[in-house]
């Protein structure tokens, strides 16, 4: 059992609310899941979590579950309250929490309700992004986009007949969210979720309220920033249902993703995630860096500017070309990953020290029947991967490296040396330097014989 | 760990309510846990876990989340949640899991909805087990161990003020199971536990309909084996109410333990199972002897039958057979006999009347003449045991060491048949005394004459 927020309960009347409350973020974000909640059971899922982790990164993330799901008292379908009743339950835990002001993120029908509040509160709203929203429940003539009573009639059938089994879960998985069909350890966790976020009957009735609503109305006046998000494959809510939804709110963006997952946090989430984060926050997402540990080789000709001068622009061109070749083919022997040219040099990141100063050497000998001479420079450490762009501090002392080296010469901090020890390369002395804009002394070392 | 799969019946008024089965004993014991529970998040809580475990090593134990609480249907309204109707739950679980009969295990209100149920259906429960039990929720001068109002009041402030909270569920801990504080992590498992089982309204629900129990006019009407149990340091209930309720119900026997654990299965479990397991035990001893009827058992046997196989040949010999057991089937037809088994060329069959068992002997003997064969048969009148088709007990063997020693076409009695056909008009001559294999003393035969 990992750590999870702490789970607390407000009111509204006489039902109690479960909410968490979790991150410090300078905004209010509230995050509405589709139709069913537990706050207990949803940290089990890393996807989820980790989906919820990321919204606290940036906010304070207030997570409730609605009336009749999860922690919450529950509802029978003899007797469901109106929509605007639970609208009212997220304006409460708002209270509850003293948010003022609050980014409001709903999926499919909790995204309704999210519009709801925005729409009778815009002063308390301050953005409002939906996922996989429809604003009709069932279909009509000018709503061609949802199932027929008889349709709804069936889905309550297999519901309250399969409900929290692990068959029922595998059956509709493919439908609700492909890209976690047939995932045993998922199935399993979803059918302990809905066993947990609500009894057959509870979950009929959820459905019923849903399969009612009408929003059409109110989504003109709604003023508040909105993003309506949709994933173009979406069974579950057709991707044109949430189009007419944003076309219905002034001035709302509408952005589709690829994909058929109707949960945003399943499928591909960092492109929901990041969406969100720049709607809300203002502000485009710092990328995820993922650091990893790579031999770094920087590669360049000795008096290149001379050199292009003599021979003119043609032919230093050919010779350019020439050595590139040259070059690529050593990079290629020796697995290493061509990461930039930068002008007449190479930037290329090895998984190998040893086989990244092989490859200096050879591209030293192997360019040199061209007339022309390079230095090269290799360090070890730790880079950050950014695409196809490498970065970080490893980087430039591999660059400095590389500048100190003298025609045809092969230079590698000590670093690379001690790593390669046993491999049969010998090295002698080149002395200590400082590494322009880089801290403390290096002892480096040319690679000889 | 491989968990039971929770399942959902369904009860007259529509509810869904959870389930769960373990094991897979010949017995079946229903836990009615009553006010909270949810049948998955139990496996969480060791004590639980532990505590199943071991109950399903003498039953196939259900549990099950009563409608209001855990993976259960909320009801509509507050007064579907009385005992009344509740006890629906138990026959809706019973009959979706298989339970034609069961053990009852009650614990708080759950208790109470057993007891409803046994009182109901009789006939579908083995025996009622009651721990803790309580007749009625709120004291008066004639029932001074309910609450007062005071403390219902008092009760109903800790679980609106701190219900799901650690502190909460380190406070009725301490009144309801203390020795599992005795584990640091167990308030923090409680009130997990707690959140699971119920929220704050749905706890509110059942502990108003606790508050207004009273089934002591439906006690008395208790008709099956029933078993009171409780701890004496029991903080939450005075053990004076456990001994007040096995008096109410008609022959209950109570059993009074050591600890102060209110909770079943909070403690030490394993005396409490085996004060369960050893009524159950004694219960079905005694429903074997209710199954103990006086019988007639009658053994035939074909004399001779291997020589005249090996002379005959084989299908021919099995031609005989049939020829052979269908008069003697149409025999046990016209006399009322019971074919309970063939074994290889004999029969062994049950009558209600030893007359009328007598003459089906002598009308066998006779009819299978004509086929070239000669019977044996041996007659005993005594208690048997039916065990379903089987009959069992020792007048069985009795009955068939008396066969065993009739000679060709001839019919032997035991002393009590002779001495119960008195006045039928059936003739006996002494076939003297003989000890019967592994059977006490010695007997006197007598052979039907004619």
């Amino acid at each position: 059992m990992s750590e999870i927020p702490e789970i607390r309960y407000t009111r509204n009347g006489d039902v109690a609310l479960a909410y968490q409350v979790l991150g410090d973020g300078p905004i209010d974000l509230v995050f509405l899941p589709a139709f069913i909640s537990n706050l207990e059971i949803a940290w089990e899922e890393p996807r989820l979590a980790r989906f919820l982790r990321r919204l606290a990164s940036f906010s304070r993330l207030i997570l409730m579950d609605r009336r009749g799901t999860g922690l919450s008292d529950r509802m029978s379908p003899e007797d469901l309250p109106p929509l605007e009743v639970l609208m009212d339950d997220l304006a409460v835990v708002l209270d509850t929490v003293g948010s003022k002001q609050t980014a409001l993120f709903g999926a499919s029908d909790s995204g309704c309700l999210c519009a709801m509040l925005a729409a009778t509160y815009p002063d308390r709203v301050t953005a409002l992004a939906l996922f996989a929203v429809a604003s009709v429940g069932l279909r009509t003539d000018d709503y061609p986009w949802q199932w027929t009573s008889k349709e709804w009639e069936a889905y309550f059938g297999d519901l309250v007949a399969g409900w929290g089994t692990r068959s029922y879960a595998d059956k509709v998985a493919p439908w609700f969210d492909p890209s976690v069909a047939g995932d045993e350890r998922f199935i399993g966790w979803w059918a302990r979720y809905m066993r947990q976020s609500a009894s057959p009957n509870s979950v009929v009735a959820i459905e019923r309220m849903w399969r009612d609503l009408d929003i059409r109305p109110i989504l003109p006046t709604i003023r508040v920033p909105t993003l309506v998000m949709h994933r173009t494959e979406d069974a579950m809510e057709d991707v044109e249902a949430g189009r007419d939804f944003a076309e219905r709110i002034p001035g709302s963006r509408f952005v589709e993703f690829p994909g058929g997952d109707n949960a945003p946090w399943l499928g591909d989430p960092d492109a929901v995630l990041d969406a969100v984060e720049e709607f809300v926050t203002g502000r485009r997402p710092a990328p995820e860096v993922d650091r990893v540990l790579a031999t770094v080789l920087f590669t360049d000709i000795v008096g290149s500017t001379e050199r292009a001068a003599a021979l003119g622009d043609g032919r230093w061109g050919e010779l350019l070309t020439l050595h590139h070749e040259r070059v690529r083919k050593e990079l290629e022997r020796f697995r290493g990953r061509e990461i930039a040219t930068a002008g007449d040099g190479f930037l290329a990141t090895f998984d190998g020290p040893a086989r990244a100063v092989h490859c200096a050497r050879a591209v030293a000998e192997g360019v040199r029947d061209l007339g022309i001479e390079v230095r090269a420079g290799v360090h070890t450490g730790e880079i950050e991967l950014d695409g196809d762009d490498v970065r970080g501090i490893a980087v430039h002392i591999g660059a400095r490296v590389g500048a100190l080296a003298g025609p045809s010469e092969v230079l590698v901090s000590s670093t690379v040396k001690d790593l390669v020890a046993g491999s049969g390369l010998a090295f002698e002395v080149a002395g200590e330097h400082e590494l322009k804009g880089v801290p403390d002394r290096w002892r480096l070392y040319r690679v000889v014989g | 760990m491989d968990l039971p799969e929770t399942r959902y019946a369904k009860t007259v008024d529509g509810l869904y309510i959870a389930y769960q089965v373990l094991g897979d004993r010949p017995i079946d014991l229903v836990f009615s846990q009553g006010w909270i529970s949810n049948v998955d998040a139990a496996w969480d809580v060791p004590a639980y876990a532990r505590g199943f475990r071991r109950l399903a090593k003498g039953f196939r134990l259900i549990t099950f989340d009563r409608r209001g609480a855990g993976l259960s249907d909320r009801p509509p309204a507050a007064e579907a949640l009385a005992l009344e109707v509740g006890m629906d739950d138990i026959r809706a679980v019973m009959d979706a899991a298989g339970s034609e009969r069961a053990v009852l295990l009650g614990f708080e209100d759950g208790n109470m909805l057993a007891a409803l149920f046994a009182a109901s259906f009789p006939e579908r429960v083995l025996a009622l087990v009651l721990h803790a039990p309580w007749a009625k929720g709120t004291r008066t001068p004639d029932y001074p161990w309910g609450w007062t109002d005071a403390e219902w009041d008092e009760w109903r402030e800790h679980v609106e003020s701190g219900w799901g909270t650690i502190e909460y569920a380190r406070y009725n801990t301490g009144l309801g199971g203390p020795s599992a504080l005795a584990d640091r992590s167990w308030p923090e498992t409680f009130a997990r536990y707690l959140r699971a089982s119920a929220s704050p309204g749905a706890i509110l629900a059942i502990e108003e309909m606790q508050r207004d129990i009273d089934v002591r006019e439906i006690l008395p009407s208790v008709r099956v084996p029933t078993l009171v149990m409780q701890r004496t340091g029991d903080l939450l209930e005075p053990i004076e109410q456990a001994r007040h309720m096995a008096d109410l119900i008609p022959g209950a026997k109570l059993v009074e333990l050591p600890g102060d654990d209110h909770a079943p299965l909070i403690g030490d479990t394993e005396g409490l199972i085996g004060e369960i397991e050893r009524f159950v035990g004694s219960v079905r001893d005694e429903e074997a002897e209710f199954d103990r009827v006086l019988a007639t058992v009658l053994f035939t046997d074909i004399v001779g039958s291997t020589e005249r196989a090996s002379a005959m040949g084989d299908r021919a010999y099995h031609e005989l057979l049939e020829r052979h057991h269908a008069t003697v089937r149409a025999m046990l037809g016209r006399y009322r006999g019971r074919e309970v088994d063939t074994a290889g060329d004999g029969f062994f069959a049950t009558f209600d009347g030893p007359a009328r068992a007598i003459r089906c002997a002598s009308s066998i003997s006779e009819a299978v003449r004509p086929l070239g064969l000669e019977i044996r048969a041996g007659l005993h009148t005594g208690e048997v045991e039916h065990v379903g088709e089987d009959v069992r007990g020792i007048a069985v063997h009795i009955g068939a060491r008396v066969g065993a020693l009739a000679g060709p076409s001839e019919v032997l009695v035991s002393q009590t048949v002779k001495d119960l056909v008195a006045g039928s008009g059936l003739a006996f001559e002494d076939a003297g005394e003989h000890e019967l294999k592994g059977v006490p003393d010695r007997w006197r035969l007598y052979r039907v004459v004619a």
